[in-house]
């Protein structure tokens, strides 16, 4: 009777109690994907020189911002505090008018001898708070870098994620007639900035790609006619021979941990995966098969290695674990898929993809599900990811009234953001450096 | 004597089989009739996370699509339709959610399948507005399921309607917000927050809201913020509820997107009736990326 009463009770007090108080939850499960409005202000500088640094800095930083496509800087003339030293509070408000989001104030002080101290401070505008503030010291020749990195602090602030604004790409750089194409291998930084080429193009350049601990290359080479792996130090310019093989090496990368480098070898007709220790020069064959393997990729944590096989009959992704064993094909769509590149974030495979007469560059989940394609054209080739796991770049090359033209292009993961990267002359086979330690 | 004993044995059966088999039958229709209509499915504010909220938008439009006999007589008829909340307010007093479904669900059911006939005392006021709306709607909004492009969805027309359709979107939840905040003689407020007010809420708060959508493991950063609201309808105070992961520089991100949704003045005040207050004086806002990740 009791155990009844209690029962009842109990039921009377769920029928009457939840509905009336419960808490309101609001499920928010749509959003508005835009840029996030910003507002970099001009640095601030003790004396004329520095301020002309200050000015620079400003603009590289809101370019490299905007570039990335998460932010939109607001054009400084719209400014209502013009004004404001390090020292203090912004007027919230006045930003708040732009809707900025977020504030970027610095100040370059001489130090004498030419050196620079560069602090700046990055405000959270609707918590009137501020996010970092940061200092650096440096020889004035070297603002664009701190520029750089300045601009990754703020995204990786915002966003959660490290940046990629402080890094280089080298890529092979082509002009002449189709017969008689120089390709050169040539570096700049991520923006653009700085160019300057590394060979003379007397021999023909291919696949360079960066280790991601050194700056340091690897690349095919044509040198005397016979294609061979090689390692290029950009600090020393030093060149060397990555191990003397007794077939035809081609699509060499580094893995992740820069300490290997695996790689498709042609021996005996027949391509097949091979690692090799670059600090012993030991090498081991991975895959045994009739078919032609090729385009490996490490995973990030170095347990895995992707590549693409026409084992299966057409030329497909396939996953297999660093020591060869437990293959498996990843890729199920329609067409034919190749280059695949591990992100560094581990979580995407980039691939090129062709179908119906068509090029595309396309990420898909390592195992396979969740392909999306982001770029198209007459030919898409050879994606690098940025060492963030959230930009790519690839080349994209068009025809335009019979003229074959080749250039660099830019697309983020969302697939929204693309932009031309300007190069002097055509480019193609671009490969994103790691940050610059 | 025994035949007509047997005879009326058989009839007696055949009453009782009728009514055994029969009786049931009557009441369930009626039964299920008021089921949808139930009026509990609109208190709880929680199910608004049933359908996406943009779905939801449409599917008001949608279920008019079959009525446009309807539409026609409809304009002229404002006037016959606000007969119908009237019998509301009365039932209202509250004692009993049934009586108040049942007046309703003549009328509503047969325009309205069974989704969301609930919606019932907002709805007139809703209803007027939609009236004049009708136009803009039908062009639907499904495409922001998935932020992410992809070239093979694209060849699809979807990726050029985003754009275009936003905007309408746009007025659209803003009228529905106008029209919610008109004080309205037959609000109650001791009556729950009806879905489509939070809907509109939703929608509001939405566009404010930049999601995380590149991130890393981006769909599993549902972020909670707690929020103490104004009686005018602006936060008073916000606060990331679960503080523990805030190590994790790409939750930290998250949080703060959220918390800058919350806190952009651009979208206060909120399009909530002031006279429902104690039901959202204290709310919870659950920021989650995975519906707009198209997961």
């Amino acid at each position: 009777m009791k155990i009844a009463l209690r029962l009842l009770a109990l039921t009377a007090l769920v029928i009457f109690a939840s509905p009336a108080f419960a808490e309101l939850r609001v499920d928010i499960t749509q959003g508005k994907v835009e840029a996030m409005p910003l507002a970099v202000m001009k640095f601030t500088g003790d004396d004329q020189q520095a301020a002309e640094v200050g000015r620079n800095m400003a603009e590289v930083i809101s370019a490299d911002l905007e570039r990335s496509g998460l932010f939109k800087p607001i054009n400084p003339k719209a400014f209502i505090q013009k004004e404001l030293s390090m020292e203090t509070l912004p007027r919230f408000g006045d930003w708040r008018i732009l809707n900025a989001q977020a504030l970027v104030q610095g100040h370059a002080a001489s130090k004498g001898n030419g050196d620079l101290a560069i602090t700046f401070r990055l405000w959270d505008v609707f918590g009137e708070q501020q996010m970092v503030g940061l200092a650096y010291n440096t020889v004035a020749d070297n603002w664009r870098r701190v520029a750089h990195i300045i601009a990754d602090t703020i995204y990786q602030r915002i966003t959660g994620e490290s940046g990629y604004f402080d890094t280089r790409v080298v890529y092979v750089a082509e002009n002449g007639p189709a017969n008689r194409r120089v390709k050169r291998l040539a570096i700049m930084d991520q923006d653009g900035a700085n160019h300057r080429f590394l060979t003379d193009g007397a021999d023909l350049i291919l696949t360079p790609r960066f280790s991601p601990t050194l700056q340091e290359i690897t690349y095919l080479s044509y040198y005397q006619n016979t294609p061979r792996v090689y390692l290029f130090n950009i600090d020393t310019g030093r060149q060397s021979i990555l191990g003397d093989f007794p077939g035809m090496t081609f699509a060499p990368r580094f893995s992740f941990d820069g300490k290997k480098v695996v790689m498709s070898m042609a021996k005996d007709g027949n391509s097949d995966i091979y690692t090799m220790d670059i600090a012993t020069r030991n090498y081991r064959r991975l895959t045994k098969h009739s078919s032609i393997d090729t385009s490996p990729s490490y995973s990030p944590d170095g347990k895995s290695i992707t590549f693409n096989s026409d084992r299966g009959g057409s030329q497909q992704i396939y996953v297999m674990d660093s020591n060869g064993k437990n293959v498996r094909r990843i890729s199920f769509g329609k067409g034919r898929y190749a280059t695949p590149v591990w992100s560094p974030r581990g979580d995407l495979i980039a691939f090129t993809k062709m179908t119906k007469g068509r090029f595309y560059i396309g990420v898909m989940r390592t195992d396979g599900s969740g392909e999306r394609l982001l770029a198209d054209g007459y030919l898409v080739e050879s994606p690098t990811w940025s060492p963030n796991g959230r930009v790519m770049m690839f080349f994209r090359e068009t025809i335009t009234a019979g003229k074959k033209t080749t250039k660099l292009y830019s697309v983020d993961l969302t697939g929204y953001n693309e932009r031309e990267i300007i190069t002097p002359l055509e480019a193609s086979d671009p490969a994103w450096s790691p940050l610059i330690p | 004597m025994q035949f007509s004993l047997i005879i009326s044995f058989l009839f007696h059966a055949v009453i009782i089989l009728v009514a055994y088999f029969g009786i049931p039958l009557l009441p369930e229709r009626d039964l299920v009739v008021d089921a949808p209509i139930v009026v509990e499915i609109i208190n709880i504010d929680d199910v608004s996370n049933v359908p996406a909220p943009q779905p939801k938008a449409k599917k008001k439009p949608e279920p008019k699509k079959p009525e446009p006999p309807k539409e026609k007589p409809k304009p002229p008829p404002p006037a016959p339709e606000k007969p119908t909340p009237q019998p509301e307010p009365e039932a209202e007093p509250e004692p009993a959610p049934e009586p108040e479904a049942e007046p309703v669900p003549e009328k509503k059911v047969e325009k309205k399948p069974k989704p969301k006939p609930e919606v019932v005392k907002p709805k007139p006021r809703l209803k007027t507005v939609k009236v004049s709306r009708k136009p803009k709607p039908p062009k639907k909004e499904l495409d922001f399921t998935s932020l992410m492009k992809n070239l093979d969805l694209k060849k699809t027309p979807k990726a050029e309607k985003k754009e275009e359709d936003q905007p309408k979107l746009d007025d659209f939840a803003k009228d529905i917000a106008a029209a919610i905040k008109k004080p309205s003689q037959f609000s109650d407020a001791s009556r729950p927050l009806s879905i489509t007010e939070i809907d509109a809420l939703r929608q509001h708060i939405a566009k404010c809201w930049n999601p995380p959508i590149g991130a890393k493991d981006a769909e599993n950063l549902k972020i909670e913020i707690e929020v103490t609201m104004n009686q005018d309808g602006t936060p008073r105070a916000a606060s990331i509820g679960s503080r523990s992961n805030l190590s994790d520089p790409f939750y930290r991100a998250a949080a703060e997107s959220a918390l800058r949704a919350v806190n952009n003045r651009r979208c206060w005040p909120y399009p909530l009736s002031p006279e429902t207050y104690d039901q959202w004086q204290n709310m919870t806002l659950v920021f989650d990326p995975r519906e707009l990740l198209g997961l």
